[in-house]
C-alpha cells in the first residue's frame, strides 16, 4: 500500500478501473440530448415513472438553485409541456386544491411556530408469557443528545454498523432492568426488563443498529406491542391549511419552506406512493410496515407517526394522517374517531391529489373563501416565504402576481426587528473605472439598507443580518442572480481600509434572480456557503475558505456590498466587536483542520486541551458552550475535522 | 427574467450548439462519473442531465467547460447524497446499490465497498483513479488541502482493496 504522503501508484488506477468498469458498462447509456436541450430552453422536466428518482433530482437542483428563479415547475402528465417556453415563473411555494368535488371548503389557514423540544420516538416489544413477569424491551430515540447522557453507566460494547461506542447501566433500584445507550444522529436508549440477560440486550441493540427503521422484533419470539414514531420536527414555521370535506371531516395539509419540513429520523422510512391525480412525488413517511399488524397500524400512536410528505418545488408538503381538531386558539389537537379512519385516509389522499401550485392571485382568491379569516400576512402574501417570514420575499406593498426570490432553505430568516440596527439607505455608486460589468444587473433606482440583529458582533454566535432592498421607482426592477449571489459582506476595523470578507459566492445564474415591483422591498439574508451573518473571525485569502482566528474586540464597521452592472451599492453600520472569551490565533485556527478525528484529538490532548466533537456530518450534538477555553469544539465530516473553535 | 439558454434567439442557438458539442463529448463520461459517486444508474443519468442544464447559461463564461461540468456533477452528486443521508440515519446497506448479477463478483464487491465509503473518500478516490485528477484539483473540488486528499485516497483505496483479498 502506498504511503499517504506519496502520490498513489499508477497501478492503483488500473486496478480501480478494472474492477469498476464492468459495473459501469453493464447498462448502456441512453441518449438524453432531447431532454437536456428542452430543459436548457426552459421546459421543466416532466414527471417520470421513477417518481422517487425525480424527487431526489429536483431536490438536488433546488438545493443548489434555491434563491434563484429555478426552472422547475410542477406538471401534470396531461399538461402540454412540449412547447418551449421562454420564461418560467419562480415557484410561489403555495399549493391549493383544484378540482375537488363540490362540498369541500376551506376552514382556515394559520402559521404554526416551530415546536420546541427534540421529539421522542419509541417502540416496545414483549415476549408472550403466562408468567407474571413479562420479558420486555423498550427503545426510545431522540434526534439530539440527552443533556446528561455522559452520566449513564459504564462503557458498553461495540454495536456494529459504525457504532463503536455505547454506554451500559444496570439500575440499582431495579436490578432486572438494564439500559444500553448509544449515539447516532441523536441518542438511542434500549431498556430491558424482566428475564432478559445482558447478552439479550446487546443482541437486541445490534439488531436495531443494523436496521433502525425496522419494526421486526430485535429478539426472536418477542412481539411489537407499542410504537410512537414522530415523523419529524419541522425546522421552521409551518403554514397549515384546514379544509372541511363534504362529510364534515376536517382534513389538513401543511407547507414548509423547502428543507424545513419535518425531517426524517432514523425511525422512519419514506415509501413512495402513487396518489391519483398528483404528478409531484408523494411518500408515506413512517416506520416500516412489515411486521405491524392492522390493529397496531390503525392505532392512534402509530398513525400519529405517519404522514404523507412531498419535497415539492418551493415547499415541503406534510399531510398528517391524524386530522387536527382546531381549538379556539388555533392550536391543533390530534384526535381520531375510530370508525372514521379509513374514510379519513381516502379524504386525505383525495386532497393531496388535488393540490396544484398556485399563483399569488389564485392564492388570494382561495384564502378569501376561508370560513375563519386567516391573518392578513397569509391572505395578502405573494408566496410561501412571505407568509413564513423565511427570507426575502416580503413585499411591503400590496402584493401582485409578480413573485420575488425564494431564498435557499438553509438561509436564516432576517433578524428580529426588536433590537435590530439599520444602516442609512444607500444607492448605487459608479465604479471607479466606469466600465459596465456584463454579468450584473443595473441597480439604479434601488435603495438598500443593512440591518443587523444587534449592534455587537462576537466570535461565537454569528450576528444575523439582512439587506433590505427597496425599489424606489414606478416600475419593476429585475435583479439578476449574479448580483444577488455575489453579495459580499464583512467587518472592517474602524479607520482602516479594505474589508475582512465574511463570505461571498461567485456561483451565480446570469438570468435568474428576483423581480422587485415598484415600491416593494425585498429582504435578502446575508448567508452563504461558509457563513451566515457577521462573526468576529477573520478569513484567509480564500473567501470560501475556513475562518481564521478571532478578531480583537473594538470598534468595527459592518459592510455589505451588492454588485451591479454600472456600480455597487455599499452599506455600512458601526458595530462593536466583543473581546473574544477564548481568543484563537490564525495559526491555532489551522492546527487541527483536515486531520482525522483521532489524530486531531491526540494532537489536541498533546497541546493540553480537551477535544469535544460537537457535530458529526453536519448533525449537531447539542453541546453547549461552557467557555472553558481549553475545550476544542470539533466539527467533523467523514471522520475529518473541518472546523473548530475554543470554548 | 429569461430562462436558461440565453436572452436572445441568436444567443440561445449558439449556446445550445455549444451545449450539444459538450454533450456529445462528455455525457457518457459524466453519467459514469455520477454513477460511481451515487451508486445508482438512474439517479446518475438524472444528475448528469441536471448538470448540463445547470451549466448551459454559463458556457460562454467559463474557460474549461469540461472541468466546470465535472465540478458541477460532483457537487450535485454530493448534494444528492446529503439529501439521501438526511433520510437515512445509518449508512445505506451495500445491497441497495449492488450492480447487475452479470458483473464479476469481485467487481460487485469493490462496487459495494466504494458505495459504502464516506462521501469524501468516495469522491477523492474516484476523481483520483477514474479521472486521474491531481491532488490539488481534487482538493479544489472537495474544499480540502492536498494532504487531506492524499489521506482520503489512501484510506479509500485501503478499504476497497480489503474486499478483494487475493488481488
Amino acid at each position: 500500500m502506498t504511503d499517504p504522503t506519496d502520490r498513489p501508484d499508477p497501478a492503483d488506477a488500473a486496478w480501480f478501473r478494472r474492477h469498476l468498469d464492468p459495473v459501469l458498462d453493464a447498462e448502456p447509456i441512453a441518449d438524453a440530448w432531447p431532454q437536456i436541450a428542452a430543459r436548457a430552453q426552459g421546459v421543466p422536466p416532466a414527471a417520470t415513472r421513477h417518481a422517487e428518482r425525480r424527487w431526489l433530482a429536483v431536490a438536488a437542483v433546488l438545493a443548489l438553485l434555491a434563491g434563484l428563479a429555478v426552472v422547475v415547475a410542477a406538471t401534470r402528465p396531461d399538461d402540454d409541456t412540449t412547447s418551449l417556453q421562454s420564461e418560467q415563473p419562480t415557484p410561489t411555494g403555495l399549493y391549493i386544491p383544484k378540482g375537488l368535488p363540490e362540498g369541500w371548503r376551506l376552514r382556515t389557514a394559520w402559521v404554526a411556530k416551530v415546536p420546541t423540544g427534540c421529539g421522542v420516538s419509541g417502540r416496545s416489544w414483549q415476549r408472550p408469557t403466562k408468567d407474571l413477569l413479562t420479558p420486555r424491551l423498550e427503545l426510545s430515540y431522540v434526534p439530539c443528545p440527552l443533556p446528561d447522557h455522559d452520566a449513564l453507566g459504564d462503557p458498553g460494547p461495540s454495536l456494529g454498523n459504525g457504532i463503536d461506542e455505547s454506554r451500559m447501566a444496570q439500575l440499582e433500584e431495579s436490578p432486572a432492568t438494564r439500559v444500553l445507550q448509544w449515539d447516532h444522529h441523536g441518542t438511542w436508549t434500549l431498556r430491558s426488563e424482566q428475564g432478559l440477560s445482558e447478552a439479550d440486550l446487546v443482541g437486541a441493540a445490534r439488531a436495531i443498529v443494523a436496521a433502525p427503521s425496522s419494526t421486526a422484533p430485535p429478539i426472536d419470539g418477542m412481539q411489537l406491542t407499542g410504537t410512537n414514531v414522530a415523523p419529524g420536527i419541522p425546522t421552521g414555521p409551518t403554514l397549515a391549511l384546514s379544509l372541511i370535506a363534504p362529510d364534515g371531516n376536517r382534513v389538513s395539509y401543511h407547507l414548509n419552506a423547502p428543507g424545513e419540513g419535518p425531517v426524517a429520523t432514523a425511525f422512519t422510512v419514506d415509501e413512495p406512493r402513487d396518489v391519483p391525480g398528483q404528478a409531484l412525488p408523494v411518500a408515506l413517511r413512517g416506520p416500516e410496515w412489515d411486521g405491524v399488524d392492522d390493529v397496531l397500524q390503525s392505532s392512534r400512536t402509530f398513525r400519529r407517526g405517519t404522514a404523507f410528505v412531498g419535497d415539492w418545488p418551493g415547499a415541503d408538503l406534510e399531510a398528517p394522517r391524524v386530522e387536527p381538531i382546531i381549538d379556539d386558539h388555533d392550536r391543533t389537537q390530534p384526535q381520531v374517531v375510530e370508525q372514521q379512519r379509513g374514510a379519513y385516509d381516502e379524504l386525505l389522499v383525495q386532497l393531496i391529489g388535488s393540490l396544484r401550485p398556485a399563483t399569488a392571485e389564485e392564492w388570494h382568491a382561495f384564502v378569501a373563501t376561508a370560513e375563519k379569516v386567516p391573518a392578513a400576512r397569509i391572505t395578502g402574501a405573494a408566496d410561501l416565504t412571505a407568509i413564513l417570514g423565511r427570507g426575502k420575499a416580503a413585499p411591503e406593498t400590496t402584493p401582485t402576481s409578480t413573485t420575488t426570490t425564494t431564498p435557499p432553505a438553509s438561509e436564516p430568516s432576517g433578524p428580529d426587528e426588536a433590537g435590530a440596527t439599520r444602516s442609512s439607505p444607500a444607492t448605487v455608486t459608479p465604479p471607479t473605472d466606469g466600465q459596465p460589468r456584463e454579468r450584473y444587473s443595473d441597480l439604479t433606482g434601488l435603495e438598500v439598507q443593512l440591518q443587523l440583529a444587534g449592534p455587537t458582533v462576537q466570535a461565537i454566535v454569528p450576528t444575523s443580518a439582512v439587506l433590505r432592498i427597496r425599489n424606489t421607482t414606478d416600475h419593476t426592477i429585475a435583479i439578476g442572480g449574479c448580483s444577488l449571489r455575489s453579495l459580499r459582506w464583512g467587518l472592517l476595523p474602524r479607520g482602516e481600509s479594505g474589508m475582512l470578507e465574511q463570505d461571498q459566492t461567485d456561483d451565480c445564474q446570469q438570468d435568474a434572480g428576483t423581480r422587485l415591483q415598484a415600491g416593494a422591498t425585498s429582504v435578502v439574508p446575508l448567508a452563504g456557503p461558509t457563513s451566515s451573518g457577521f462573526t468576529a473571525r477573520g478569513l484567509g485569502d480564500d473567501p470560501h475558505g475556513p475562518f481564521r482566528g478571532t478578531l480583537p474586540g473594538g470598534d468595527y464597521t459592518a459592510i455589505a456590498v451588492l454588485p451591479g452592472a454600472t456600480g455597487d451599492i455599499r452599506v455600512e453600520i458601526p458595530v462593536q466587536v466583543l473581546p473574544p472569551p477564548c481568543p484563537m490565533t490564525d495559526a491555532e485556527s489551522d492546527a487541527y483542520r483536515g486531520l482525522p478525528t483521532g489524530e486531531a484529538s491526540a494532537a489536541i490532548r498533546r497541546d493540553g486541551r480537551t477535544p469535544t466533537v460537537v457535530s458529526e456530518d453536519g448533525v449537531g450534538k447539542g453541546t453547549g458552550w461552557d467557555l472553558d477555553c481549553s475545550r476544542v469544539r470539533l466539527q467533523v465530516v467523514d471522520d475529518e475535522v473541518v472546523d473548530y473553535a475554543f470554548g | 427574467m429569461t430562462a436558461p439558454g440565453g436572452s436572445g434567439t441568436g444567443d440561445a442557438t449558439g449556446e445550445l450548439a455549444e451545449l450539444e458539442t459538450l454533450y456529445r463529448e462528455q455525457y457518457e463520461p459524466s453519467v459514469r462519473l455520477a454513477h460511481l459517486l451515487v451508486g445508482d444508474r438512474g439517479r446518475a443519468e438524472e444528475l448528469a442531465q441536471d448538470a448540463f442544464v445547470r451549466i448551459a447559461p454559463r458556457l460562454g463564461d467559463v474557460d474549461n467547460p469540461p472541468g466546470y461540468l465535472r465540478t458541477t456533477i460532483v457537487n450535485l452528486c454530493r448534494d444528492a447524497g446529503r439529501r439521501t443521508k438526511r433520510a437515512d440515519a445509518l449508512p445505506v446497506p451495500p445491497e441497495r446499490v449492488s450492480p447487475a448479477p452479470a458483473v464479476p463478483p469481485t467487481s460487485t464487491a469493490v462496487w459495494a465497498a466504494l458505495q459504502g465509503l464516506p462521501e469524501r473518500q468516495r469522491v477523492a478516490v474516484t476523481l483520483r483513479f477514474y479521472l486521474d485528477l491531481p491532488d490539488d484539483e481534487i482538493a479544489d473540488v472537495l474544499g480540502a488541502r492536498p494532504a487531506t486528499v492524499r489521506s482520503l485516497v489512501h484510506r479509500a483505496l485501503a478499504a476497497l482493496k480489503e474486499v478483494v483479498a487475493d488481488d
